[in-house]
């Protein structure tokens, strides 16, 4: 099957979720990706759940089975002087290595950028790593709440007067591999012209701090600094999320727009009420603004607000959850979820394309078991026969 | 900007931008700092959001304060622009012309508005069989929720986000960030490069279809692998994770001062227990189970020894410790952050209406053709004469018709509404700023050595 991404080879180092997410993106679209994990354990992820019942098990974490469809996976120790020499003749057959490990380790492995080019000049090696291979907090220990921390995202979000607030689940690690797939790209049409690969570094903070471009701008433009005013945003009001009679909704109501409201909600005087003038007036009166919204939502279900919001044209929406979302009438027209069958664990409805692209279908295929395809990888690519794999195998360099 | 004689990597390729407001314009954006030509395309009745807000430099609007707004400048810098209306014709033939030219065209117009112009897709192609279209609808191009207006600021709630996110026991509580905008934007610039990647190989064009609605859910394969698995629907749990305990943000010494701090292993938990002069407590929460348990308690024991110590302090002394930690930043330490400063992360610019000010700079790092802020953010119609002379051809006269015709337009044919300048002092007492710093510009300019 023809797909965008057809002619590049990926060799996946990665753990966890930001350089896995990466290399499973590419795959998506196309890419051959191998995954390589230290045999044993393999990827962290492996350990992280959610498990079926709670029981955790290696083939079983719903993290690991997501981040890591559209992949083949080598169980391959590549801290061993065998193991090194094995990579490095993958990585002579292909086009992109991603990793997060920490800045210096692959060279501490002579597994570093100049290494690998060495044996392929052609390789783009994207490294992803929580402060970036540089500077004074290069190798500092990152997760989710430490990306959002030092990113700026979160001292601007949650309650005023208590602690500041992160968002659920882990977008930042995510928008890291994001950026890390847009890096290798860019890289890799740049060898069309300069022959060469090159190395990608990609902090998470940076990443993450690129959502940040309307705060700093406040600050290198007015010297204001952003803070947090709880479920509510500085552009006006109401910008935020109300409780109806099932649930909540989200309402985004541009300051042009307060006749509108007024008419949504049943409260034709409000244009002239001196409380909601500017987008300012209704911020400083949001709790008053809340009451009247309250009086109109609580009346009405999700369904009923969000049909007539948008029938006005007005951004209101459901705050769905996850069960919710799978039953959406318009994901459902599009297909976006997609079962994903596996021997471990049954179906599981994953996210399918972010992109519909008209010329490269995504067909997601289940994440690999640890070592599945060591054998078929070694024999296929380079060429091993049956008894150079026992003996690896023996050794411990593969599993 | 930083002069440099490295080649930028998407050297030659040239999109027209009909994007508007945030999403769009940073995906084509990103497309600029790596070196594309890219030409954006404004209504002279309906340009993008140079209007309102209250982000004018020093809180001025100047004279033409539509060449003045901050939410423009950090959205479109790296890119020409032109006044061009797709409502008359002959302001479609000359955006044909442009598509003869160019490689890529990007929109987030509703559905039909392109077809309805005669310039979907199908139409495009018989202009320039290899064209590549990339459209950001909110919702999709077709199906039931197609027409639904969609912002930024409501797709996290659509996509599961908001529901997970929100204080132990609270409802859910929004992002300050519309992510969904600047995540769609990004998925633009990836499909972009994508369908550039394959028509090296193949020559062939194509159309993607980009709905923002469908970007977000990237982000919810576990707590959808927690429903398929089984059938539970994630709590919102504040500052706590799932797995690592503890997990927190606690409060620092001064004003409104935090760290956030993760223990992923037992092994990290001695490291932190140490750290804090609290060995004994190693073997007492030996599991994480067990910590999970005590959560409050030990947060407690946390909190009582970060209150009498400065974030980069706690920050420094656990990560020198092998645990991870990071101090709370606002938007104003990020401008002065060390590490920042050694990375070269801001780039100052220098616009016409504002002087040189640092703006975010590259999101990632290329060893050898390094992207960069190529210039600041266009002037309304900057680029009128050479898009139009150069590239297209036509004599200053025949500019000049177009000009009289309004099909272009050197300056917005609209009352931009700039609104007046922000009240600073009002933004404080009602809470949306901590802090109003008069002595910002010296600070700025002094750290980035702008003088």
């Amino acid at each position: 099957m023809e797909q965008a991404l057809s002619d590049l080879v990926v060799l996946d180092l990665g753990e966890g979720i930001a350089a896995p997410y990466c290399a499973r993106l590419l795959g998506a679209y196309g890419a051959d990706v191998i995954k390589v994990e230290p045999p044993g354990r393999g990827d962290s992820a492996r350990a992280h759940g959610p498990f079926p019942g709670d029981e955790p098990h290696p083939e079983m974490s719903g993290l690991y089975l997501y981040l890591n469809t559209n992949k083949r996976g080598v169980a391959l120790d590549i801290s061993t002087g065998t193991g090194r020499d094995l990579l490095l003749e993958l990585v002579r057959r292909a086009d992109v290595v991603v990793e997060g490990h920490p800045p210096g380790y692959l060279d501490s492995l002579g597994l570093g950028y100049t290494d690998l080019a060495a044996v392929n000049p052609r390789i783009v090696l994207s490294s992803i790593t929580g402060f970036g291979q540089t500077g004074p907090h290069a190798g500092y220990a990152d997760t989710e709440i430490v990306t959002a921390a030092t990113s700026g995202q979160l001292y601007i979000q949650g309650d005023r007067g208590r602690e500041p607030l992160k968002t659920g689940g882990t977008p930042f690690a995510y928008t890291a591999g994001i950026h890390a797939v847009l890096g290798t790209m860019t890289a890799v049409w740049a060898r069309d012209a300069t022959g060469r690969g090159q190395h990608v570094d990609v902090s998470a903070q940076e990443s993450a701090a690129h959502f940040l471009q309307q705060s700093t701008t406040w600050y290198t433009y007015l010297g204001v600094v952003q803070t947090r005013i709880g479920s509510r945003m500085p552009f006006g009001h109401p910008f935020t999320i109300l409780p109806c009679k099932d649930g909540y909704i989200a309402a985004t109501v541009l300051p042009q727009w307060i006749d509108t409201i007024g008419l949504l909600i049943e409260q034709p005087d409000l244009a002239n009420d001196p409380r909601f003038l500017t987008p300012q007036d209704c911020i400083e009166n949001a709790d008053d603004m809340d009451e009247l919204m309250m009086r109109w939502t609580m009346r009405l279900t999700r369904d009923e607000i969000v049909e007539r919001a948008q029938a006005l044209r007005m951004a209101f929406d459901h705050v769905y959850t996850t069960e919710e979302m799978l039953e959406d009438p318009q994901y459902r027209h599009r297909g976006h979820f997609v079962n994903v069958e596996h021997p471990t664990v049954g179906p599981i409805a994953f996210p399918g394309a972010p992109f519909i692209m008209s010329d490269s279908p995504v067909v997601l295929t289940r994440a690999p078991r640890l070592g599945e395809h060591t054998d078929s990888v070694l024999a296929g690519r380079l060429g091993l026969g049956d008894g150079d794999i026992a003996r690896l195998r023996d050794q411990g360099v593969i599993a | 900007m930083t002069a440099t004689s490295q080649p930028l990597p998407l050297q030659g390729v040239r999109v027209l931008d009909l994007t508007r407001a945030w999403a769009g314009p940073y995906a084509t954006k990103i497309l600029g700092d790596m070196g594309a030509e890219v030409i954006k395309v404004e209504a002279p009745f309906k340009p993008d959001a140079r209007a309102g807000g209250n982000y004018f430099p020093d809180n001025d609007p100047g004279e033409r304060p539509w060449n003045r707004n901050g939410v423009f400048h950090k959205n479109n810098r790296s890119k020409l622009d032109i006044a061009l209306d797709l409502q008359q014709p002959e302001g479609r033939d000359l955006f044909r012309q442009l598509v003869a030219i160019s490689d890529l065209v990007i929109e987030n117009y509703t559905p039909r508005v392109m077809p309805h112009f005669g310039l979907g897709y199908d139409d495009l192609v018989g202009v320039k069989p290899d064209i590549i279209m990339v459209s950001l609808p909110g919702f999709g191009k077709d199906g039931p929720e197609r027409d639904w207006v969609a912002y930024g600021t409501t797709l996290d709630s659509h996509c599961g986000l908001t529901q997970i996110t929100g204080y132990v026991g609270g409802p859910p509580h929004r992002m300050a960030i519309a992510i969904g905008d600047p995540v769609g934007g990004m998925f633009g610039t990836m499909a972009a490069l994508f369908a550039l990647h394959q028509r090296r190989r193949t020559g062939t064009g194509q159309h993607v279809d980009l709905a923002q609605a469908d970007t977000l859910t990237q982000f919810m394969g576990a707590p959808l692998a927690d429903w398929s698995m089984n059938r539970r629907v994630w709590p919102r749990i504040g500052n706590r994770d799932l797995v690592y305990a503890p997990q927190g943000v606690y409060q620092c010494e001064g004003r409104d001062q935090w760290v956030a701090l993760s223990v992923r292993d037992d092994d990290e938990w001695a490291a932190l227990c140490a750290a804090i002069g609290q060995e004994h407590l190693a073997c007492r929460f030996a599991t994480a189970a067990e910590r999970r348990m005590a959560h409050d308690e030990i947060d407690g024991i946390i909190a009582e020894w970060t209150r009498r110590q400065t974030k980069d302090q706690v920050m420094a002394c656990l990560q020198d410790a092998g645990v991870p930690a990071g101090a709370v930043l606002s938007s104003k330490d990020l401008l002065f952050d060390p590490h920042l400063r050694a990375r070269g992360f801001f780039e100052v610019v220098d616009h016409p209406e504002t002087g040189p000010r640092p703006q975010l700079g590259m999101s990632w790092k290329l060893s050898e053709t390094p992207g960069r802020i190529t210039r600041p953010a266009p002037l309304f119609a900057e680029h009128n004469q050479f898009v139009f002379g150069r590239l297209l051809g036509l004599s200053d006269a025949g500019i000049e018709t177009l000009e009289a015709r309004k099909i272009t337009s050197t300056v917005p044919l609209v009352d931009a509404r700039p609104g007046a300048p922000g009240d600073r002092q009002r933004w404080k007492r009602i809470g949306l700023v901590s802090e109003v710093d008069p002595d910002y510009k010296e600070k700025l300019r002094e750290f980035y050595g702008t003088d």
